[in-house]
């Protein structure tokens, strides 16, 4: 996963930024509230790491930010020294997704940045995406097979496929594609999210014969689900 | 149980803590002699963050001394100024246990 860490203090943001990349996951390391939103703008992860005192602006702003922003749902793990029950809620009020102590531990960060990233359905490294048969999606090798038979796609058709899969059954917006698989590049608009839908839908012969459907929403986005599913597509 | 680290990592951040501990008696001094603010004091922002990384080394007792310390000191802070001698002087006897417990880090090998 790509894991954003806000926090002031080298020492701290060296150890945390070691455990994660030791674990796969691509870390990018922020100093300042403002430094962290110009990196959003660039790029989106798949998880935020938020120190709560901060010396420009508080984790807490950055979080309210957050929520108004286009990032939407990005979910957000606060790490902090504060501890006390009034700090807990009022960070999970603001729409934290999850809160962790300081000194932070190994394992049990490592634990829940995984369980928030998959609870948002952030693609995994080294993962090939279960339940989607009879296409295997090999996140790791970057291809996709159908009975065998390897798929053409380009990285980014992939990326999308990928995310189509992995978020099956569920209405995926083309915000939530554009932030997810393009990083909200400022020169993507809707339509090419729409055109590269449109391309794996027939690269990938994504139709009843194989299974699956790949259905617009009608001003929301795209739902990929199994053919014998009831459609809730208006 | 403690997280293992790096040995460099852990001897880099040792030798670090002579630099955090001047730095702590300099903010120590500016904070007890400056007016009141509504800025973070620096003398709190360092105790904060040692709080923070201490543990992360390896130092356990010298994280939670800091902490111990620093929620002392924030609430000291949040009283009105002038503060009386008492509480300065029980504030700095504990200012200079910290400060012999980060000697005794810096001289451990």
């Amino acid at each position: 996963m790509r894991v954003d860490l806000l926090e002031d203090d080298p020492d701290q943001a060296e150890i945390i930024c070691q455990w994660l990349s030791d674990e796969g996951h691509e870390v990018r390391w922020s100093r300042s509230g403002g430094e962290l939103t110009r990196a959003l703008h660039r790029d989106v992860p798949d998880v935020l790491l938020l120190d709560w005192v901060l010396p420009e602006s508080s984790g807490m702003e950055v979080l309210t930010w957050v929520r108004q922003s286009f990032l939407g749902r990005l979910p957000v793990i606060f790490i902090t020294a504060r501890d006390s029950e009034e700090y807990v809620v009022a960070a999970l009020q603001a729409g934290a997704d999850d809160y962790l102590v300081k000194p932070a531990r190994r394992r049990e960060l490592l634990a829940r940045v995984q369980a928030v990233g998959r609870r948002a359905g952030a693609v995994q490294p080294q993962e090939v995406i279960t339940g989607s048969e009879p296409y295997v999606i090999d996140v790791g090798k970057r291809v996709v097979h159908l009975r065998g038979k390897t798929m053409e796609l380009t990285s980014k058709e992939f990326d999308l496929a990928a995310y189509m899969f992995n978020n099956a059954g569920r209405l995926v917006t083309r915000a939530a594609l554009l932030e997810r698989v393009w990083g909200r590049s400022p020169n993507i608009s809707t339509r090419t999210v729409d055109a590269h839908v449109s391309r794996i839908r027939k690269k990938l012969e994504i139709d009843e014969q194989n299974g699956w459907r790949l259905i617009s929403v009608y001003q929301h986005g795209y739902r990929l689900e199994r053919a014998n599913s009831p459609s809730l597509a208006a | 149980m403690s997280d293992p680290v790096a040995p460099a990592l852990a001897e880099r951040y040792r030798q670090s803590l002579r630099q955090k501990q001047a730095a702590l008696a300099a903010a120590w001094f500016h904070w007890l002699q400056s007016p009141s603010s509504t800025e973070r004091p620096e003398y709190i922002d360092i105790l904060h963050k040692l709080a923070g990384s201490a543990p992360l080394y390896g130092h356990h007792e010298l994280g939670a001394a800091a902490r111990r310390l620093m929620e002392a000191a924030e609430a000291l802070d949040g009283l009105a100024r002038p503060w009386s001698e008492m509480s300065i002087q029980v504030l700095e006897k504990r200012h200079l246990a910290f400060s012999q417990l980060l000697s005794a880090a810096i001289d451990a090998n």
